[in-house]
């Protein structure tokens, strides 16, 4: 059985500007233990389906159609009280930028000890002590001291091995990460990437990871999944997606990408912008700024089609 | 740790920060100073405040500060009189922040349609003018000083919903309330540990602020018989008597104008050095 099902996924933001499809029809599946990255540009919705896995999608956002199988349940329908209670203990979520996602007044010893006594009814000083444990396991050194201590006294990497013991706090099976390592200077993100490999391994975690950085994502993830305006538009195990890339904007961000081991010259971006997902273009979503469009795609948006074993592509000319 | 000894510890950790902090350690004193001379008024006043000497006697070695129009000794006066001016401005700021600043969190919290009709009532307050509002309130209620308190109270409501509405709404943008959410504490736990305490400058500042006003309210009030009723002394009280006696005894005016300016001097410093204290960001390390 899998962990965690989502099925057409629909989450629409309804503005001023007019309805925005954040995400539009995405359906994911992710085994017990194994790790999916969503890979894309900024504003493609990659952000918004961490968020509605939690049921935290912020307002005007809405949920408008398909299912969220978590553990069998579905979220979508759940009351604001069984939300909570999977909240922080069942699934839990790694957020971008450590020093804004931590209480500046609390120590970081009370922060982690919050999940602890909000799901286990564990007693306040028992608590404590199992957040300075919990510090050692994400390797802080001087975890007793650092303990007391506040958020903008720890260094970044530190802010985010807190922010990561207090998403362990409660062993959940799925853990969330919106851009881990996009805040941190490189030789810390490598640590922290480092860092979440053991604690996937230590806890037999699931990871949902949401990364526009390619290389974070093929360090962690079984299977990558690219998006594109709200949809999927590639799917698949991550050493295939490397080796033979299928979806053109797929093979457009791997040319755009830095590798140590291919020397190329010059890097390719991808041209144009993303489209406006309050007045998406008809036909496929990529059209305009696909180099290998023809006339059927201004026509028609294709759908998701398998393409390799557990490989799945949404164009017309997949090659 | 039982409840007791981790307030104990809080109290004593608060004890220590004031104590590093230059400006709160001043008001601290100087407030404190206050306090013990209200407190022990019964001591170290010279003479019964309503006893009658000779009249309008300059400061002398007799009389510290001198006498007033009626013969009363104003050294006197001024250290009874702290008594009721005091107590009309904690009193008033405390109702005024008991019932303002849940309201203010309540608004910026939960929004929406909420939020406007709490807040349309609140313009309505806020529309009248404070201390015209007091004096209809104490009209209503009966003169004398817990009624005024009560009143001034009521018309500063608006000031502490408005002050703690704006950051309140603020703060719970930002990303640390999400990740509260997403470890699922609640919204209570939220509100409490999250969005109050760093929604909480504006408030303390303003407290400071309106301790101050309340005195000078108190003071208003008094004047138009609506307060303390005479013989009662109280600064707000003397000054307005010693305004009719400005050119030809001086003294009657400076020492309750000393008093009420060292007292709101001592509480804006404290005010700002508790800000200062209570904020781990703007706290030196010890």
């Amino acid at each position: 059985m899998s962990l965690l099902e989502i099925a057409d996924l629909k989450v629409y933001y309804f503005g001023r500007e007019g309805i925005v499809r954040a995400v539009d029809g995405v359906s994911l599946e992710l085994k017990p233990g194994s790790s999916l990255g969503v890979l894309g540009e900024s504003g493609c919705g990659k952000s918004t389906l961490g968020l509605s896995i939690l049921g935290l999608v912020p307002d005007p956002g809405k949920i408008v159609d398909g299912k969220i199988l978590f553990e069998g349940n579905d979220i979508v329908g759940m009351s604001g009280e069984e939300l909570r209670s999977i909240r922080g203990s069942r699934m839990s979520m790694v957020f971008q930028q450590p020093m804004t996602s931590l209480n500046p007044v609390l120590t970081v010893q009370d922060q982690i000890a919050e999940a602890l006594i909000a799901h286990k009814d564990m007693p306040k000083a028992e608590a404590l002590q199992h957040a300075v444990e919990l510090m050692k396991t994400v390797g802080i050194p001087d975890a007793g001291d650092k303990a007391r201590q506040y958020p903008h006294q720890l260094s970044g990497g530190m802010q985010q091995r807190v922010v990561i013991a207090m998403a362990l706090a409660c062993n959940p099976s799925i853990v969330i990460a919106d851009e881990p390592t996009s805040a941190l200077d490189v030789t810390v993100q490598a640590q922290i990437l480092g860092l979440m490999k053991t604690m996937r391994k230590e806890y037999n975690l699931s990871l949902f990871l949401i990364s526009h950085n390619l290389g974070v994502l093929v360090e962690l993830s079984d299977e990558i999944a690219v998006m594109y305006a709200g949809q999927i538009v590639e799917i698949g195990p991550t050493h295939l997606m490397l080796k033979q890339p299928a979806h053109p904007y797929t093979s457009a961000l791997m040319r755009s990408t830095i590798t140590l081991s291919s020397v190329r010259g010059r890097l390719s971006p991808v041209e144009g912008m993303p489209p406006n997902l309050a007045c998406l273009p008809e036909g496929c979503r990529f059209y305009p700024r696909c180099s290998d469009a023809r006339p059927l795609c201004s026509q028609n948006n294709p759908a998701l089609e398998i393409f390799g074993e557990r490989h799945w592509v949404r164009c017309f000319h997949a090659h | 740790m039982t409840v007791l000894g981790f307030l104990r510890d809080r109290a004593s950790q608060s004890i220590r920060l004031i104590g590093h902090n230059k400006v709160a350690l001043t008001g601290t004193i100087i407030i404190v100073g206050i306090l013990l001379m209200i407190l022990l008024a019964d001591v170290i006043a010279p003479y019964d405040p309503e006893k009658q000497f000779t009249r309008l006697v300059p400061p002398c070695s007799e009389y510290l500060l001198g006498t007033d129009r009626l013969g009363r000794d104003v050294t006197s006066r001024l250290i009874y009189g702290g008594r009721a001016s005091l107590m009309v401005a904690v009193v008033s700021v405390t109702i005024a922040m008991a019932v303002g600043v849940p309201i203010g969190l309540i608004s910026g919290y939960f929004g929406k349609t909420l939020d406007n009709v709490l807040m349309r009532i609140m313009d309505v307050i806020f529309s009248l003018p404070a201390l015209l509002l007091a004096i209809t309130i104490v009209a209503i209620l009966g003169p004398g000083l817990l009624n005024a308190a009560v009143a001034v109270g009521v018309s500063y409501v608006p000031r502490f919903a408005r002050i703690t509405r704006g950051p309140v709404m603020s703060v719970k943008e930002r990303p640390y309330v999400e990740a509260a959410r997403a470890i699922g504490a609640s919204s209570r736990r939220i509100v409490f540990k999250y969005v109050l305490p760093n929604a909480s400058s504006p408030i303390i500042i303003q407290t400071t602020l309106a301790l101050s006003s309340a005195i000078l309210a108190e003071a208003a009030i008094s004047y138009l018989g609506l307060g303390v009723q005479p013989p009662t002394p109280s600064w707000g009280s003397m000054l307005n008597e010693a305004k009719l006696y400005l050119f030809i005894a001086p003294w009657l005016s400076i020492s309750p104008g000393i008093a009420i300016v060292f007292t709101v001097l001592g509480l804006n410093l404290l005010g700002d050095g508790l800000r200062d204290v209570f904020d781990p960001r703007l706290r030196r390390r010890l």
